[in-house]
């Protein structure tokens, strides 16, 4: 079950933007627009997953007084590839990250992951990981993105849909608004359904042992 | 059992509750409200009506989706909510669209107050955080257009007439005409629904401070620094002083909003540096760019309290501070 | 060895490991991946195709610009990547510029770097489409901005971006059009110069009047004249004509035409030449409407005077194409220097009357303003439109633009019967708006000297108002006194016109 786990993790329990609150710097700037977001979402994955698979082929070849070091060198050079792919296939988005391309390479998503899970894994399961913790980062950002650019713009993956916007929501106030409120909701919910799901074993399991209590009293 | 009553502190009470405050407050900002609608017309009353009932129905909103049975909801009203609606109506224009105070009032219930914990438990003020968010979100409804208020002093029918566009706004009034009696009393003056009577606002903080809800230090203390520190900035001409502390929003602000209990210091002296910061602040800020800054002021200056209130600290009864040891021998 | 040499030098030997195969791998992708900056990319984004680069002749540059890059698109387009010169607050634009080499137009534009200090003072696309269209005669095609293209309070930006055009405008002539690179302005000056003694120096052209039937090559004013140069082309007719230029030249004071000659003959069939006998039928016309040569015939040839072997019937193309040019030179001289473009604001004030515009002999004889038209009409009213700033002394940096206002004289009484505000100047805020019952305060006054409003008081506002948030000036608002200025100049102007002196 260990992949469904990764699954689970990467996705929603530890999901890289919502639950461990990691790579804040590029929720806030690109989530104005949700075609934006998706990309980054997209170029984080890449990266996280090529990196993860290095990381972990290396991982017993790496000192390690040099983890970082040398995690920081294998990111940064898919981080260039992106740039360079970017740049050359799909300049509006090129354009539209600016800083935040190269950025990437610092982006504590991808250098925890590849020190928390990709070097004391195999292969496989490291490319899941990184798989799985960049559709998480996507999903996330590309919801707090389509909020921010649906209320902020009137627009929706650079469709127009109304004319009204509430401006709150397209400034730099908006975006750390929305993603609290986000994370808020998300945990709400997530909470809600494993409790839900926890009731379900506990009913499941437990039913003899609540009559053996009974039976004590 | 005895006949004595055992119970913990504290054991003198005053029956001044929250709820009555909150309502006193409301009744201060009666004669405000009044003066806006009579200037600015029916526009002006719905505004308020709207922000009003948007912030009393959100909260209930919230309580009731948090599972909170009826009849604590109803228990546990104390006003607070009601101030907060009309403060967030009096601080918008009167043309504004409907969504305006509505959302502006939802965002500040449920994000600033409730979200934090209800009443007492908030970071800033709500409804200063209600007007800057109208005013970000809707600047361009917001400070563009302000309705012409129907007093004299205004030549309403210059607007109308093809050849002379005023480009939208009106202005306030015959300039040189406008004088101090005029910022006073508000006539002919433009601004929001709330702040242009300074007349009706002094009045209403007059009979805060009477019956013991305001300290009217405070109110004096930002006022007072704002007009010197605008005397400083234009060359020490006293001439300014009187102006600047009766236009815009100072008045409402330094009187209802800046004064609220969760959000200012609690200690004496705390206070006296936030109340004077914020004159500072809202003088300096008004010189250099020209538009009402006393709500993101009275903002930044909120987010300062936790600092005051955690570096000065009350004095704890009957304590008093260590003798310095004298040196011993020559 | 001991343990922590021999981790060093494995952390080394890794790292450089790890570093060489990094880089042989961005090697490999780089030459992928590779990116002509502002390449073929950026065009093929704007006009799909087969783009591929050529060189630019001799690092192309001139005062408005340089070229960087362009590319071909077959022969279909050729592509700019230009960059204009700053101006104002405005740094240095990147465009790239499509022009369809078929009909030499502005096919596509787009902003690659933008010049403009914040996105605020940037221009939309819809802007920059203005110029999607104009046709590359010469290099003089981009010295008029397209009137979209000419933001308010993003000046700077729009004249770098206008720029990067000049530009192209000038690469393309030379190269692509076979043209001169050289500013035609001088060359057309000497036109001018054939056909009058004053000196004159280029005017900028008012987009606002519209032109037809051919374009104004270059507006030039003396201190008396305005001279035009004018390219007009023909209305239609089924011999075809080339187009003609000739310069005109208007006689200010009495709005007539001064001098006019043919420079570029057009006709294209001999004997349909228009002779300068027949040109100078124009000379000595006064221009008193916009369309006073629409039915002019003095300078028309009749057709079935000249033997060509055919039957003709009209008169000929050569010579209506002249006429074109002196009806573009009237057109817009009664518009942009009588003011004819104003007539409707008079119209407005005074309605229920037939208006007629008079030449006005110093427009712009007080300073700070211009009389922008003088009118008289059929029920004894004098009208005018004036234009005034204040160039007195600016408090908080606030600059007032150009006040435009109306007004109604009464001949018989020299009263000032109506004032209005056309235009209004104030820039910065509201608060300086001059209302109607300012203006109103000058009306009645007799005017019975040139200095009669010189130091009237009563239309002036007083900024001590307090009107937001404590900001204090002291005197009378720049607006005002600038509406007030506006006032002195029609006294002046009525005084000098018609009460003598």
């Amino acid at each position: 079950m260990k992949i469904r786990d990764i699954m689970m993790d990467g996705l929603f329990r530890q999901n890289p933007t919502l639950k461990l609150v990691l790579g804040v710097c590029s929720t806030l700037a690109l989530t104005t627009s949700a075609f934006d977001s998706f990309g980054m979402g997209i170029a984080v994955t890449f990266v996280l997953v090529c990196s993860n698979v290095i990381v972990s082929l290396l991982r017993n070849v790496i000192p390690d007084k040099v983890r970082i070091p040398a995690f920081v060198l294998v990111i940064a050079t898919f981080v260039t590839i992106v740039q360079l792919f970017l740049r050359k296939y799909v300049n509006a988005l090129y354009a539209s990250f600016g800083v935040f391309l190269p950025l990437i390479v610092v982006n504590c998503i991808i250098l925890g992951r590849a020190e928390g899970f990709a070097s004391k894994n195999k292969v496989g399961f490291a490319a899941l990981d990184g798989l799985f913790m960049g559709l998480g980062y996507t999903w996330a950002m590309v919801l707090i993105g389509g909020i921010r650019e649906i209320l902020g713009y009137g627009t929706f993956f650079g469709i127009k849909l109304w004319d009204f916007t509430i401006d709150f929501f397209a400034s730099q106030a908006g975006a750390f608004f929305t993603y609290g409120i986000v994370i808020a909701l998300f945990v709400l919910v997530w909470n809600a359904i494993e409790r839900s799901q926890k009731l379900k074993k506990a009913s499941a399991n437990d039913a003899p042992v609540v009559e053996e209590q009974k039976e004590e009293n | 059992m005895s006949s004595l009553i055992y119970s913990s502190s504290p054991h003198v009470r005053c029956s001044l509750t929250t709820k009555k405050i909150m309502l006193a407050v409301a009744i201060a900002l009666l004669p405000a409200c009044i003066a806006g609608c009579i200037f600015f017309g029916w526009s002006a009353l719905l505004v308020l009506a709207l922000s009003t009932v948007t912030a009393v129905a959100s909260e209930f909103v919230y309580l009731l989706i948090a599972k909170k049975p009826i009849d604590y909801i109803l228990k546990q009203f104390d006003y607070t909510s009601v101030v907060t609606g009309l403060l967030i109506g009096m601080n918008l224009t009167a043309n504004c669209p409907w969504y305006v105070p509505v959302l502006a009032s939802i965002f500040a219930i449920v994000c600033v107050k409730m979200i934090f914990g209800g009443t007492g438990k908030n970071l800033v003020n709500p409804a200063i955080a209600g007007r800057i968010f109208a005013f970000i979100s809707f600047g361009a409804t917001f400070g563009g257009s302000w309705l012409a208020p129907n007093v004299d002093a205004i030549n309403a029918s210059t607007i109308v007439t093809g050849a002379t566009p005023l480009s939208g706004s009106i202005l306030a009034g015959d300039l040189s005409a406008i004088s101090v009696v005029d910022l006073l009393l508000g006539t002919g003056v433009s601004g929001v629904i709330g702040e242009t009577c300074k007349l009706a606002l002094i009045a209403g903080g007059i009979f805060l401070v009477v019956i013991g809800v305001i300290n009217f230090r405070w109110p004096l203390v930002y006022v007072a620094t704002t007009g010197l520190v605008a005397v400083a900035l234009n060359g020490f001409d006293f001439n300014v002083f009187l102006p600047s502390i009766l236009s815009g929003g100072l008045m409402l602000g330094a009187i209802f909003m800046a004064t609220d209990y969760v959000t200012s210091p609690n200690t004496k002296l705390g206070n006296y540096i936030y109340f004077v910061a914020c004159g500072v602040l809202t003088a300096v800020l008004r010189h250099a760019t020209q538009i009402e800054m006393v709500s993101f002021v009275i903002l930044i200056m909120n987010l300062f309290v936790p600092l005051i209130d955690k570096y000065i600290v009350r004095r704890p009864f009957g304590y008093t501070r260590p003798q310095k040891q004298q040196k011993e021998g020559k | 060895m001991s343990d922590a040499v021999k981790t060093t030098i494995k952390s080394i030997a890794v790292l450089l490991c790890i570093a060489v195969a990094s880089g042989l791998l961005l090697a490999v992708c780089n030459d992928v991946f590779y990116y002509e900056a502002g390449g073929a990319s950026d065009f093929e984004a704007l006009i799909e195709g087969n783009w591929s680069v050529v060189e630019v002749n001799g690092e192309f540059a001139n005062d408005n610009g340089s070229i960087s890059q362009i590319a071909e698109n077959g022969t279909a387009h050729v592509g700019f990547i230009v960059s204009g010169n700053g101006v104002g607050k405005s740094g240095a634009y990147t465009m790239a510029i499509i022009i369809d080499r078929a009909t030499n137009k502005v096919a596509a534009v787009k902003t690659i770097e933008m010049g403009a200090t914040s996105s605020g003072y940037d221009l939309s696309q819809e802007q920059l489409d203005s110029y999607v269209g104009v046709e590359i005669a010469d290099s003089t095609a981009f010295d008029t901005v397209p009137s979209n293209a000419l933001v308010a309070g993003a000046t700077g930006s729009s004249k770098a971006i206008n720029n990067a055009f000049k530009v192209v405008g000038a690469y393309y002539t030379i190269y692509y059009l076979g043209g001169s690179a050289v500013d035609p302005t001088e060359e057309y000056l000497g036109y001018l110069g054939q056909i009058s003694t004053e000196t004159f120096t280029k005017a900028e052209v008012d987009g606002s009047i519209t032109i037809s039937n051919g374009r104004l090559l270059l507006v030039a004013e003396s201190a008396t004249q305005v001279g035009f140069y004018v390219e007009s082309t023909s209305d239609g007719g089924n011999v075809d004509n080339g187009a003609y230029r000739l310069a005109i030249v208007v006689d200010r004071a009495t709005a007539q035409i001064a001098s006019a000659k043919v420079i570029e003959e057009g006709a294209t069939i001999p004997g349909y030449e228009v002779s300068q006998t027949t040109i100078n039928a124009y000379v000595g016309q006064a221009i008193t409407s916009a369309t006073v040569f629409d039915t002019f015939e003095g300078g028309l040839i009749d057709s079935s005077s000249l033997n060509a072997g055919m039957t003709n019937t009209g008169w000929t193309q050569s010579s209506r194409t002249v006429r074109n040019a002196f009806q573009m030179v009237a057109n817009y001289y009664f518009n942009a220097y009588m003011g004819g473009k104003h007539l409707t604001s008079l119209q407005t004030l005074a309605p229920g009357q037939t208006w007629t515009i008079v030449p006005v002999a110093d427009a712009t004889a007080l300073t700070g303003s211009t009389i922008l038209c003088l009118a008289e009409s059929d029920q004894g009213k004098i009208g005018m439109v004036v234009s005034a700033i204040n160039d007195g002394t600016n408090v908080n940096n606030i600059m007032n633009g150009e006040y435009i206002i109306a007004v109604v004289i009464d001949r018989a009484t020299n009263a000032l019967e109506s004032a209005v505000i056309v235009k209004d100047g104030w820039v910065s805020m509201d608060m300086f708006a001059v209302p109607q019952d300012k203006v109103n305060a000058y009306v009645g006054t007799i005017i019975d000297s040139a200095t009669v409003f010189d130091t009237f008081e009563g239309g002036l506002i007083a900024a001590e108002g307090y009107l937001n948030y404590g900001m204090t000036n002291t005197g009378w608002t720049q607006s005002s006194r600038a509406v007030r200025r506006a006032f002195q100049a029609v006294a002046n102007c009525y005084f000098a016109e018609y009460i003598g002196g």
